[in-house]
């Protein structure tokens, strides 16, 4: 058994190993709109789009340390922007995309300047009167977002040459420029940014002794993970064609708030898994109780943080250093005692080799 | 009626709407005080006592008993929320805790919906009706009740923070769990009780607001973003905060949906906002908070 | 009949989930009585590029009958302009020169009501004197009626859903000060929405419905409603044979049922053609007077509502039924 875990612990069969499951999952993920109903890949590309927002949001949350409660709100706007583009000045869908992140990074960085004074509680009280205020707010900008009625705007559609459906152009658009958000956000970790941010996570007087610019990392968290937030909006309208006020109440930064915690914190994946929970959850619990969904997805929820008060997605990692720990008890295995990333099992993880700071903010986990 | 008459009435009006939003702030700057975490699902707890009360009170009984009945039910309730749906999740990360009041929230008003129908209920009113007239100014019993009780709890509360060994032990407990336990405290049963307390604090706010707001489960959704910001803008360890919060947000919302004509009623929702990013911008512990509450 | 039933939690990205669900999954012959207007805003282009009926939406938004680019979507219920149109002529006969303050809700169900009672009372001696409106997250709207009260007006049009409809009526029972006609929508008129704020303090509140009260005692030997009663006894006893909506939901299922029975053929092109071509079809538990009646130019199946007033314990009906139709001309205009 030992050797086993050994072998499989070498650094070139991990990255081989890291590769092909890379490879797998593209291909299952590229596969699928081929496989699947068109109603079922409607909803998965709804997934990919939440698992946009939730990984902006995880860069604040997760890895920058601050909570908001309001980006919904960032959601709405990079929706807005795309709709009213499409309705009023008839522009290409693709063309709505960078105006809807610039925009919205521009959004978040002004939002930044005033979270800088906010710590915890505070702010996440501030950013949740923000989503409250929203909706009336874009009710009374009446002539430009269409009132209370919302505003319907055409779907984003196939091009001929490319012989698809709408539900599989829609769905191979969208998760495209998903991976593109998770590289970028892999890729923003890995930066200076990243590990301010950590840095600042862990301890913000430390590292503002060692150089770290407290005001200018904590703004730029928020304007990475409003841009995130608002492509996702500007993705929600080309796959739903209709925005409205009340589709963007404070029920969603909270819905996408609980997702990303659910899905798991710090984690790469984890904004993957929140958007599939809060996408199909809440409809399995109709099934189960057509009376009173509310129940069992708010169960559910509760009983999701017990379990893996870190999210979903240290779930494996966690389960997994646990029988590695089980099976090498006899053998004190100096260096294969659970290390922060998923690395020695089998389980298939397209996760980097690099360290995966799995559950978040300071304080000790159960373990 | 004359133009500072009615400006009068409309404050009063505020402080009316006020007093509920500090009801349930009160319950918020317990829980806080006593756990340091941010209860989303305080109000829906409230709400849920309400019904309880309700129930009672259609089964027959009168409402001067049920009161006390539903009183103790909600002491017990909150206790048992702590030890049940609250402690597991105490060692994990704060925004586990926040996101288990999360489905708190969802759960509990989903449950009030199937068990008692969406369908608004008629909630008896302690209040005698009618009300005086101050210089043209109407003043509702109810208006006045509501704000009298809210001070007394505002009172008592006050009295245990400040002048009973409870409060200190409440701050340790919420501060430093391992060290308050190396002192002896039984920080397990200092949590029950926090959580008994709100949910008691609460009880008596839906018990106050439902004759006004009518019973039905989203009744302390509204109220509850309100009181959020009046606990924030009175710093949320601070029952006198919560309630000065409280009669702020009211008065300035009501005042400024009348007669601030570009905001209007439909965006009075955003004075709130506007007042606690103020304060929060120039004295970040709110208004009577003690001053930066590190927890490193 | 096979029902399926999906909730979408009055969130239109929900809707549209579960209307593709509906669609693709269950595959449905159509899509009975969607509820809300954003919710039926958010499907209807999805269900007739689909080309699957969509008929007797649950709401009252005019825009499903002025609208022409969706022929697979109708509504049924009198819609909100030709509801404000029968208070209207109510207030131009009995009051021809009040002054009306309006409570509504701050989206398209109240501004489609606010529009067509403005609308209807241009150039009479009518005015609005003050407009408020409120959010259906504020808790209460006990503020607003502090300012209409300022007002002074003759009459209160009060637009609102069920828990403010409660907070309304007894906001103006408190208030000595100030006795409007208070005209509350057909929405928040059920007993329900009444009960709570005490039935001697809206003694003398009018509004409009268009079907049969079960809990009024001069239906009692009527045949429709025995057949209503008992049918409920036996299928859903544990359903309140009183409770408005009831009657509604039965209303609304008679008219799908005579709908199907007039299908030339058993397809989801003749349900739509059937829908868009009732002539005075006479429906179960709809007051007398009142018939459904679409073709080319009138895709709005109700339009005639009776006005009723609140007297004792119980809505009494007053006046003859108006036909806004025949009145008015199409809510188009």
């Amino acid at each position: 058994m030992r050797t086993i875990l050994t072998t499989l612990g070498t650094g070139r069969a991990r990255s081989l190993r890291a590769a092909l499951t890379a490879l797998l999952a593209a291909a299952v993920a590229v596969g699928a709109p081929f496989y699947f109903a068109p109603f079922q890949v409607f909803q998965l590309t709804m997934v990919l789009l939440y698992a946009v927002a939730l990984a902006g949001l995880n860069l604040l949350v997760g890895f920058g340390g601050q909570i908001s409660l309001g980006h919904g709100a960032f959601f709405a706007a990079g929706a807005y922007t795309a709709a009213v583009m499409l309705d009023r000045y008839d522009s290409a869908h693709l063309a709505t995309l960078p105006v809807a992140a610039a925009g919205c990074f521009l959004l978040g960085l002004g939002f930044g300047v005033p979270a800088l004074r906010l710590r915890g509680l505070y702010l996440a009280l501030v950013t949740l009167s923000f989503a409250v205020f929203l909706p009336p707010l874009l009710k009374r900008l009446e002539p430009v977002t269409g009132g209370s009625m919302g505003l319907t705007v055409d779907k984003l559609q196939p091009p001929a040459w490319s012989g698809l459906a709408e539900d599989q152009w829609m769905y191979l658009v969208v998760l495209a420029v998903t991976a593109v958000a998770l590289l970028l956000a892999r890729n923003l970790l890995r930066s200076r940014v990243g590990r301010a941010l950590l840095a600042l996570r862990d301890d913000e007087s430390a590292a503002e002794v060692m150089g770290v610019r407290l005001s200018l990392h904590k703004t730029l968290a928020f304007a990475w993970s409003a841009m995130f937030a608002g492509v996702a909006g500007c993705l929600y309208t080309w796959v739903i064609g209709f925005v409205s006020p009340d589709s963007f109440s404070f029920v969603l930064s909270i819905t996408l708030l609980a997702g990303l915690v659910v899905g798991g914190l710090a984690s790469l994946y984890g904004p993957l898994l929140g958007a599939a929970f809060v996408m199909y959850v809440p409809s399995v619990a109709q099934d189960v109780s057509d009376a009173a969904p509310g129940v069992v997805f708010g169960l559910l929820i509760i009983a999701v943080m017990f379990v893996a008060p870190t999210g979903l997605a240290g779930l494996a990692g966690r389960a997994r250093d646990a029988a590695t720990r089980r099976l090498t008890r006899t053998a004190p295995a100096a260096g294969r005692t659970p290390e922060p990333a998923p690395t020695t099992a089998p389980a298939a993880d397209p996760a980097p080799a690099d360290a995966e700071p799995v559950g978040a903010p300071p304080r000790t986990e159960k373990e | 009626m004359s133009a500072v008459t009615e400006v009068l009435q409309q404050v009063v009006e505020g402080i009316g709407s006020g007093a509920v939003y500090a009801s349930l702030a009160l319950a918020l700057v317990l829980i806080h005080r006593f756990t340091g975490i941010v209860n989303f699902a305080q109000g829906e707890l409230a709400m849920i006592s309400t019904y309880v009360a309700w129930q009672l009170v259609s089964s027959g009984m009168s409402f001067w008993l049920a009161l006390p009945v539903t009183l103790a039910v909600s002491f017990v309730g909150g206790m048992l929320v702590e030890r049940i749906v609250i402690r597991p999740v105490r060692n994990s990360p704060e925004l586990t805790t926040v996101i288990v009041t999360v489905g708190l929230f969802i759960f509990v008003n989903a449950m009030a919906g199937l068990i008692w129908s969406f369908t608004v209920k008629d909630f008896p009113q302690p209040f005698p009706d009618g009300g005086i007239d101050l210089a043209g100014v109407r003043v509702d019993w109810s208006t006045l009740g509501i704000i009298v009780v809210v001070a007394v709890v505002m009172g008592l509360l006050y009295l245990l923070f400040q002048h009973t060994s409870a409060g200190l032990v409440m701050r340790a407990a919420a501060c430093n769990p391992a060290s308050a336990r190396l002192s002896g405290i039984r920080v397990g049963r200092v949590l029950m009780l926090g959580w008994g307390l709100a949910a008691t604090v609460g009880a008596v706010s839906g018990v106050l607001v439902a004759p006004v707001l009518f019973l039905e489960p989203n009744m302390m959704g509204g109220v509850l973003i309100y009181a959020f910001a009046a606990a924030t803008l009175g710093g949320f360890d601070s029952p006198v905060g919560a309630v000065v919060g409280g009669v702020v947000v009211g008065v300035a919302e009501t005042l400024a949906g009348a007669y601030v004509g570009v905001i209007g009623a439909d965006l009075k929702v955003g004075v709130p906002l506007v007042i606690i990013l103020a304060v929060l911008l120039v004295r970040p512990q709110g208004l009577f908070g003690r001053a930066a509450v590190e927890r490193a | 009949m096979e029902f399926v039933v999906r909730d979408d939690g009055y969130q239109p990205p929900k809707a549209v989930e579960e209307a593709r669900r509906l669609v693709e999954q269950e595959k449905v012959f159509a899509v009975f009585q969607t509820l809300g207007t954003p919710s039926t805003a958010a499907v209807w282009d999805y269900l007739n590029k689909r080309k699957v009926p969509q008929p007797f939406v649950a709401t009252g938004a005019s825009v499903w009958g002025t609208d022409d680019k969706h022929p697979w979507t109708t509504g049924w219920q009198p819609n909100y302009v030709s509801e404000a149109r029968v208070y209207a002529k109510y207030l131009k006969e009995e009051k021809p020169k009040a002054k009306v303050a309006v409570l509504y809700q701050n989206d398209d169900f109240g501004k489609d009501l606010l529009g067509g009672f403005k609308a209807a009372v241009d150039g009479s001696g009518i005015k609005v004197v003050a407009e408020e409106s409120y959010e259906v997250t504020d808790p209460s709207v006990s503020a607003q009626m502090t300012s209409l009260a300022r007002s002074k007006a003759d009459v209160l049009l009060d637009v609102t859903t069920p828990k403010f409809g409660s907070q309304a009526l007894a906001a103006d029972a408190k208030n000595t000060g100030w006795d409007p006609l208070h005209i509350v929508n057909a929405v928040s008129a059920s007993t329900s929405v009444l009960k709570p704020v005490g039935f001697k303090n809206v003694q003398g509140l009018v509004s409009a419905t268009y079907f049969k009260d079960p809990a009024d005692p001069r239906w009692a030997d009527d045949a429709e409603m025995k057949t209503y009663k008992d049918a409920l006894k036996k299928y859903a006893p544990d359903s309140d044979p009183d409770n408005q909506f009831n009657a509604y939901g039965w209303a609304v299922a008679s008219s799908l049922h005579k709908a199907l029975d007039r299908m030339k053929c058993p397809t989801r092109e003749g349900l739509r053609d059937a829908v868009r071509d009732l002539k005075d079809v006479k429906v179960d538990m709809l007051l007398p007077g009142v018939t459904l009646s679409t073709g080319s130019d009138d895709a709005f199946p109700l339009e005639t509502m009776q006005l009723m007033r609140f007297k004792g314990e119980r809505w009494q009906l007053f006046g003859e039924p108006v036909d806004t139709r025949k009145e008015f001309g199409s809510p188009e205009n």
